[in-house]
């Protein structure tokens, strides 16, 4: 977290899934950045419920786990994800990366209010 | 984004890898190109449009970091997003690739769920940058030709009022000529005729020297007369001619010198128009405001004659001058402009006339020129004021205008 409000990102933090849920509703979230062990409700079944909610659909979600299995992978862009980062990560990886998809958000956006 | 329009190099010296990728990116639809060393992807690169590089670190010869300065270095290839092929998980190469521009990698052997997503958020990336930057030009380009069109309708407008003025002028100068060409006829009739009654012939001792006189003073007449049209003509094209500098000039006499120019088109109404602007000096495009000043006393006209029973009709021009402006104020006491439309008299093609009279253009022309022309500004309001004892009401017209005007602010519509 201290990583990326250092690059002057505004931070939310969720402790659990369900929480993850509540915040991403209620709060205008740019962008996701999900663990998959989670006690309760797990990444890939949080990860399915934000893309199914047409509210938070849109909102890109970068996994983030200690998990390097090709499964898991493939699971985490199976249910929606944008990315996969591997625990411990680069720093830069993940600054670079997070980057890149908040900057494809605000492109979409742009882009989309461009053609109205 | 079609995936199919996707056009992807693959930079590997390893044919097994160019073989895998190749598999997995050709499925998914994407068209691919591969190089199977850095000077060759460098030039491909250059040579065809790509949307998107796959590029390996390890290879012979120039290795994965060079290629990606190179291509980052060069404008043409510059754009073209990189994403990196690594031995897995090197973090050293990782960021060394980063580093060089690479927006993204992916370890080998190839996971195909991994290399596919990189691949789409990458191209989805870039083709948003692209339409975004599309969008953005052609509304650059719809600005600028919406930017064209009201210039080249407000330059219709200017030449259009000042058809109207001129014709105007040309009325005004047909009335000025009259009189003085009369007088001159009425001479040389008077001559002629003293001529044919045998005046001149039959002159005795003393007849002679009244003959003598009387032709002279006759001369004299036609010389005056010629002169009054030829400074008529002058004060006309002095006031049609095109201005590009500024200059110093005295208000009070520009003033009286407007008022001149109009005065035939007052003809015998009783409507009295006072200068009391004292002498002081503006430096400012002296023709421009002249013309301005000219359309403020001719609608004021306009209005005084509409009145029936007025007290009186009195134009009042004044001025005064303080810390570096001057306002000018031209009242009339024509019982005001309606409140309804004060608001929108300055708008082009507004007028309050008929038809035939007015264009609609002359405010409007006025406040560009007060404003684009000579920085200052227009406004008008309804008050009353005393004149002589007896209080009228009606609009007041008010100009700022800056007393000295500089050079280079000055910039006058083509024509």
């Amino acid at each position: 977290m201290q990583i990326l409000k250092d690059e002057g990102y505004k931070m939310r933090y969720a402790t659990s899934g369900l929480k993850a849920l509540e915040l991403a509703q209620k709060d205008e979230i740019d962008l996701i950045l999900l663990d998959i062990m989670m006690p309760g409700m797990d990444g890939f079944q949080t990860c399915k419920k934000l893309k199914e909610d047409p509210k938070t659909a849109a909102i890109p979600i970068l996994f983030l786990s200690g998990k390097d299995s090709y499964e898991d992978i493939k699971k985490a862009y199976e249910c929606g994800g944008s990315d996969y980062i591997v625990k411990p990560f680069i720093d830069l990886e993940l600054k670079k990366k997070v980057a890149i998809h908040s900057e494809l958000v605000t492109l979409k956006r742009e882009v989309s209010n461009a053609k109205r | 984004m079609q995936k199919d329009e996707a056009k992807i190099l693959l930079i590997d010296d390893n044919p097994k890898n160019l073989q895998v990728a190749m598999n997995i990116l050709s499925k998914e639809g994407y068209s691919l190109i591969y190089a199977k060393d850095g000077e060759k992807g460098i030039s491909l690169a250059q040579q065809d449009s790509f949307d998107l590089i796959l590029l390996d670190i390890l290879m012979p010869g120039m290795d994965g970091y060079v290629v990606c300065q190179k291509l980052k270095a060069d404008p043409a290839t510059r754009d073209i997003p990189i994403i990196f092929l690594t031995v897995k998980d090197e973090e050293a190469d990782i960021v060394k690739g980063f580093e060089c521009g690479a927006v993204d990698y992916v370890t080998k052997p190839f996971q195909v769920a991994v290399l596919l997503k990189r691949v789409e958020t990458h191209l989805t990336l870039f083709y948003q940058t692209r339409m975004l930057k599309r969008l953005n030009e052609a509304l650059h380009h719809e600005v600028d030709e919406q930017v064209e069109k009201i210039r080249l309708k407000d330059q219709i407008l200017f030449q259009q009022s000042k058809m109207a003025s001129m014709g105007e002028m040309i009325a005004n100068i047909a009335h000025q000529w009259r009189q003085p060409l009369g007088a001159i006829s009425a001479a040389v009739v008077g001559i002629k005729s003293r001529f044919m009654l045998g005046h001149f012939e039959h002159a005795t001792q003393e007849t002679f020297e009244e003959c003598q006189e009387y032709l002279l003073k006759k001369c004299d007449d036609i010389e005056e007369y010629t002169r009054t049209l030829s400074s008529t003509i002058d004060d006309f094209r002095y006031f049609f001619k095109p201005q590009k500098r500024v200059e110093t000039f005295v208000l009070g006499e520009l003033v009286d010198k407007s008022i001149k120019l109009l005065k035939e088109s007052f003809g015998d109404s009783d409507i009295e128009i006072i200068n009391k602007v004292k002498d002081i000096k503006i430096t400012g495009l002296r023709n421009e405001l002249s013309q301005v000043l000219i359309n403020l006393l001719h609608n004021a006209k306009d209005i005084l004659q509409e009145q029936r029973d007025a007290t009186g009709r009195v134009v009042l021009v004044e001025a005064k001058q303080r810390e570096g402006r001057v306002d000018i104020y031209i009242q009339d006491s024509g019982g005001g402009v309606d409140e309804e439309i004060i608001e929108k008299i300055f708008e082009p093609y507004f007028s309050t006339k008929h038809q035939s009279s007015g264009t609609g253009l002359g405010l409007y022309m006025a406040r560009e020129i007060i404003q684009k022309h000579m920085l200052g500004d227009i406004s008008v309001e309804n008050r009353s004021f005393i004149y002589d004892g007896v209080t009228y009401f009606g609009a007041r017209f008010h100009i700022v205008l800056p007393d000295v005007l500089k050079e280079k602010f000055v910039h006058i519509v083509k024509d």
